[in-house]
């Protein structure tokens, strides 16, 4: 996106004279020009007319350059800043680029060096411009496409396996066992599916600012029980045990309750699937200075070394077989993850926890 | 062994729910959208109506219940219990706020797509004998 000549520019200098051989150069060149003689004046007309580019005197009585660039930079990053001054001394220039001016002219300033800055800066400007619209554009895309993943690729893949659930159930009439072999498997791989685009759509929703919203004080002996009593289902139905250590005291911590539950529940019901028969989940916690570590360990294969530094991406799914051949999305503890640090927190896989998986949720108490 | 109707534009929907409950020994009817659902609905005097909550016009599932829950054109039916299902309720996230005249019948049931033929029957049965 180029800007055409018709391009804002804005010209600060308390200097009556370097006003307007500003005013008179630059609209020679054809753009649309703007003056003020103080800081506070410049920025009063930025706010109603923001410009392109801003051409800034270093010096000045009241608010200098500098502080212009500063609250230039606060109101809008997008606006290209070039700093003029009379006694230019390095140091001065080098803090004016650390608040981020793009360039720098001499005054009085020489026509050409003039019109070279300023056409480099409308240039910075236009790919600024650029890059804004391209992510807006992105941002449009990807909530488009979500909608599209939801009802256009949810709604035919329940219809499939809603039919499939005919044979399945054998509403019909029973199936010969080597047919239902397969019509569950079918139907199993679908459930799957479902289940991966449903986590997907839930991951791209999370919003980590609502959580952060959210957050009440809950004692921790209530999330303990709130995690045993949804994960009672699961754990019996595979008929494993969970044991809750009560901690030595009962802190109260600052948590958005229904997703941390979810997080935890999901580290939980991992725990369920790749334990070994019949074992047994811990969940223990330890407290050290304001921190509060939540520990969820199985009796499963565990986790190597090599996979823990990846176990939290998305989509990671183990390659060892007696993993692999457990259902799973891949995103479980991607999501947890997020949770975990919306919440301040973080979630670690212990590496001294062999044999068997231990994850700890570190959360400020 | 009652006399269903289902109201669902998706014809595998309709199929698949048609032939488990036909196999139970259910009599269905089905309806392709709300218009003709309610029609159906005056014609068979049904015992329990199955509708989908998102058909093409946003909302139609639920215009269906309001209209027999409200209109005195369907004073005879209104006592009529209702299974309201979806597949994109959980998805999108949306919370469906069933409209206050729409509420009117208790016992009224959902069940999220795709469904197990057990949670069917076990739904039609509950709503059959509240």
């Amino acid at each position: 996106m180029a800007l055409t000549p018709q391009a804002h520019i804005l010209c600060i200098d308390d200097d009556e004279i370097a006003r307007e051989s500003a005013q008179v150069l630059l609209s020679r060149w054809g753009y649309r020009v703007s003056l003020a003689e103080s800081g506070a004046a410049g920025l009063e007309l930025l706010k109603e007319d923001p410009p392109d580019l801003l051409l800034v005197d270093l010096q000045m009585p009241g608010m200098d350059g500098i502080e212009v660039l500063e609250q230039v930079g606060e109101m809008d990053p997008s606006i290209v800043c070039i700093m003029v001054t009379g006694h230019a001394t390095l140091q001065k220039a080098v803090e004016a680029m650390k608040q981020g001016a793009y360039d720098f002219i001499p005054k009085p300033f020489p026509p050409d060096e003039l019109k070279l800055a300023v056409e480099r800066g409308l240039e910075r400007r236009g790919l600024i411009l650029e890059t804004q619209a391209l992510r807006e554009e992105k941002a449009v895309m990807e909530t488009n496409f979500m909608t599209l993943v939801a009802h256009q690729m949810r709604s035919p893949l329940a219809a499939v396996r809603q039919l499939l659930e005919v044979p399945a159930s054998q509403a019909l009439g029973p199936l010969p066992p080597e047919y239902k072999t397969f019509i569950d498997r079918a139907a199993g791989r679908l459930d799957l599916l479902a289940r991966t685009i449903d986590t997907w759509l839930a991951m791209s929703r999370l919003d980590e600012e609502g959580i952060a919203q959210r957050k009440t004080p809950v004692p921790l002996s209530r999330l303990l029980a709130d995690l045993a009593a949804r994960a009672d289902a699961d754990v019996k139905a595979a008929g494993q045990d969970l044991v809750i250590e009560a901690p030595p005291s009962d802190p109260t911590l600052e948590v958005d309750l229904e997703s941390l539950l979810e997080a935890l529940y999901n580290l939980a019901s991992n725990a369920v699937k790749y334990n070994q028969e019949g074992g047994t989940i811990t969940v223990g916690c330890n407290l050290r200075g304001g921190q509060v570590d939540i520990a969820i360990s199985d009796q499963g294969p565990g986790v190597s070394a090599q996979e823990a530094a990846f176990i939290f991406e998305e989509f990671f799914r183990s390659k060892r077989p007696e993993v692999k051949a457990k259902p799973g999305t891949g995103l479980g503890l991607a999501i947890a993850r997020r949770v975990v640090r919306a919440h301040g927190g973080d979630i670690k896989v212990d590496p001294e926890s062999a044999p068997g998986a231990t994850f700890i949720v570190s959360l400020p108490g | 062994m009652a006399n269903i109707l289902i109201i669902d534009d998706d014809d595998d929907f309709r199929a698949a729910t048609s032939a488990i409950l036909e196999a139970a020994g259910h009599r269905v009817f089905s309806a392709a959208d709300g218009k003709v659902g309610l029609e159906m609905v005056k014609a068979e005097d049904p015992d329990l109506i199955i509708v989908d909550i998102m058909m093409d016009s946003i909302y139609e599932g639920f215009s269906v219940i309001t209209t027999l829950r409200a209109t005195p054109e369907y004073m005879d039916f209104r006592d009529i219990p209702v299974l309201m299902c979806s597949a994109v309720k959980q998805i999108t996230g949306e919370r469906f706020d069933i409209p206050a005249e729409a509420r009117i019948a208790k016992g009224d049931d959902y069940l999220d797509k795709p469904f197990s033929s057990d949670d069917l029957l076990s739904k039609i049965n509950n709503l059959l004998e509240g």
